[in-house]
């Protein structure tokens, strides 16, 4: 709704963040980070364990404040005071490495919760439009199962499905694909190229290599804190600039 | 009366309420271990027994015993002091309760706990004594700190059955001064002092007992 | 005096007549300390100053003596004009001191549930109100069925406090059954038998029910 006023030639920033930095007590786990990510952009975040990649997303989407610099969400400040206006990070929507479903709600009912308590419309037309995102990845016939009833790869489209029914203008995962048995890291993969390739901004923290060649405009790499390097996936692959990122991804591939 | 006076009044009742927790933590404890380690081992007709006996105690309110005890039991010819009464009655009420944090802790334990003692070719009683209950004791810690606090404010039922405890005192005091915010606020506020430091306390082991767990 | 067990049967009908009142008082006693403590916890969790306060009062009403905080209940209200009737008077006094428990109980129910469902809710952008009443209540409430019913059973076993306020239970009335013929030792302990009759009853029913509803919970 905001986005009409920008200037249709132009493309938008979807997220800007500068020098933000974020400490838990004394440890700085972000350091003065600086990205920028375009309106339908794909990014990979990639780095070794413990590098910030999840505590980055996390302040993207408002799980973690952060102590110094700022956010901007479609150019509105995120955070700070906001004068009865909703939160511009409500424009985000999420997807966990550990799902996170709710246990005590069918798989439909986790879909359409958010819409139903945001008041996007009626019951039936919300569940309607949840069982054709459903029906996208491909686990409309579970609709009334709940989520423990599920395998780990169904539970994550249900969670892929949940996120995308808050119509969500920019989609964050973080390491989607990690807590899956390795048989069913592919499903849950080509559910999400799908989601990427129907243009949607996305921000995808993953050690999935496959994945960030085949849909990333730019793969960002963090190390302890810091933004190393940001290159297409191309040019990060073969020939990565920094000797961190080098040893990264020795390990990785 | 100034409210510190007041205070001061009530608190000439702590002899009382001491005293009682302390021989009710006589009774409480020998009951605790030696019923929740029975009812641990046995089994059949000993069993039952022994968990009515503990059913007795726990599932009865506590008032209602204290005042069997004292009104109804001397119609059959058993008759005992007040103090008797109290401290014998909470300290069992207590105990069956702290017996089923016995019993519990015990079957929590991991059975390789046992079946190490048995390998080792230790008597039973060797491998309970040595084995299990050291490491269930910890785990009933934050229990009995609780019920310790429970027998402590259970004292205040004494005051019912003629004993002039810290309770008792502050009714007194109402008797001869109409000042029942002062009374009833020192009242709350001299078990406050008492309890408060245990409830901390129990706070405190509490969080590191899951602490430990979790590391 | 020996006990005179004709005179004790002949005043179990008087005494069960007392019955309904300390049902009455259960019920309303389980459902406002209940809903008291779902208020308390929610209001500890948040985290600010209101939140220390209230920690504060959660383990100052569990460091109190139930009796000493009805007398002050009942003492002191009328002291500041409201007089309300001792039956009023009791449900308060015995909901806030066992809210202070079941604050407890919601705590570690609470505890229980993994952080990724509040993750999740947040990142659903749901609205606090709607976090708890929508996700966590639910999980809480199937994590704490065991405890909880402990603590409705303890709520019973606690009516005979009210005696001392004068609210007409049963162990209010033996009391007046004994003032009345000089005998306490038979209503007494009719009113024993009673209460413990009860008490392993309901406890056996709550556990039947929670058996129920585990199984029925199990997915
Ligand atoms: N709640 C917290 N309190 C204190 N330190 C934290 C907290 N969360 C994360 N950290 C620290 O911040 C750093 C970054 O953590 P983060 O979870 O963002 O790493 P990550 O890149 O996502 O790692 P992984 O690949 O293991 O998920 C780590 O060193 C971690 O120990
Ligand atoms: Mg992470």
């Amino acid at each position: 709704m905001c986005s009409s006023i920008t200037d249709k030639t132009e493309v938008q920033n979807a997220v800007t963040i500068s020098e933000l930095s974020k400490f838990y007590g004394e440890f700085e786990a972000l350091k003065h980070i600086d990205l920028e990510v375009t309106q339908g952009e794909r990014v990979v975040v990639c780095g070794p364990s413990g590098s910030g990649k999840s505590t980055l997303i996390r302040c993207i989407n408002g799980l973690e404040t952060f102590q110094s610099g700022g956010l901007e969400i479609f150019g509105e400040a995120a955070g700070g005071k906001r004068n009865g206006k909703t939160d511009p990070r409500h424009k985000t929507g999420m997807v966990f490495q550990n799902f996170n479903l709710f246990p005590h709600m069918t798989v439909l009912d986790n879909c359409t919760l958010s819409p139903r308590k945001h008041k996007r419309g009626t019951r039936d037309k919300l569940d309607a439009l949840a069982l054709e995102v459903l029906d996208k990845v491909k686990i409309k016939d579970q609709a009334d199962k709940y989520p423990s009833q599920l395998s780990g790869g169904q539970q994550q489209r249900v969670a892929i499905a949940r996120a995308l029914c808050m119509e969500p203008e920019i989609l964050l995962f973080d390491e989607p694909t990690s807590a899956l048995d390795p048989e069913m890291i592919n499903e849950v993969l080509d559910v999400m190229v799908q989601v990427a390739n129907e243009g949607n901004t996305m921000i995808c923290v993953t050690h999935e290599m496959g994945f960030a060649r085949k849909v990333a405009d730019r793969v960002v790499f963090m190390d302890a804190g810091e933004i190393v390097e940001i290159a297409k996936p191309e040019d990060f692959f073969s020939t990565p600039k920094t000797d961190r990122a080098a040893e990264f991804l020795s390990q990785v591939l | 009366m100034s409210f510190f006076a007041i205070l001061l009044g009530i608190f000439e009742g702590f002899r009382v309420t001491f005293s009682i927790v302390v021989v009710g933590l006589c009774y409480a404890v020998p009951f605790a271990f030696c019923f929740g380690i029975l009812q641990y081992f046995s089994k059949g007709p000993l069993y039952v027994a022994v968990t009515a006996i503990i059913e007795f105690w726990r599932s009865s309110p506590v008032v209602i015993l204290l005042f069997v005890f004292y009104y109804s039991l001397p119609a059959f010819g058993i008759t005992m002091s007040a103090f008797t009464v109290g401290s014998l009655v909470l300290g069992l009420n207590t105990g069956g309760y702290a017996s089923q944090a016995v019993r519990a802790a015990l079957q929590s334990l991991d059975r390789g706990q046992y079946e190490a003692g048995v390998a080792l070719g230790l008597p039973r009683f060797q491998i309970l004594w040595s084995i299990e209950l050291p490491q269930a004791v910890v785990s009933m810690v934050p229990t009995f700190i609780n019920l310790w606090i429970q027998l402590i404010k259970g004292t205040a039922l004494v005051s019912l059955i003629t004993m002039v405890d810290m309770t008792a005192r502050a009714k007194e005091i109402a008797q001869i001064e109409y000042n029942p915010v002062g009374i009833y606020s020192g009242l709350l506020l001299a078990y406050l002092i008492i309890c408060y430091p245990v409830t901390i306390f129990g706070r405190w082991v509490e969080g590191r007992n899951s602490q430990e767990k979790r590391a | 005096m020996g006990f005179d067990f004709e005179y004790a049967l002949s005043i179990v009908p008087q005494i069960l007549k007392a019955l309904p009142t300390t049902f009455l008082v259960t019920v309303l006693c389980c459902f406002c300390a209940a809903v008291l403590a779902f208020a308390m916890e929610f209001t500890r969790r948040s985290g600010r100053i209101l939140g220390y306060v209230m920690r504060f009062i959660i383990d100052a009403i569990r460091s109190t003596p139930i009796l000493a905080q009805l007398y002050f209940v009942f003492f002191v209200l009328p002291f500041y004009g409201l007089t309300l009737p001792p039956m009023v008077v009791g449900v308060l006094g015995l909901s806030v001191y066992y809210s202070g428990y079941l604050a407890e109980v919601y705590k570690a129910g609470i505890d229980a549930i993994p952080r990724g469902q509040w993750d999740a809710a947040k990142a659903l952008h749901l609205s606090r109100w709607d976090t708890i009443s929508v996700i966590i209540a639910p999980q809480m409430l199937r994590n704490i069925a065991a405890p909880m019913g402990n603590y409705f059973v303890s709520i019973l076993k606690a009516t005979p406090y009210l005696a001392v306020i004068a609210v007409p239970e049963m162990l209010g009335e033996a009391f007046d059954i004994a003032s009345d013929t000089f005998r306490y030792a038979e209503p007494i302990l009719v009113v024993g038998i009673i209460f413990l009759s009860l008490a392993l009853v309901i406890a056996q029913l709550v556990r039947l029910l929670e058996e129920r509803m585990q199984q029925s919970l199990k997915r």
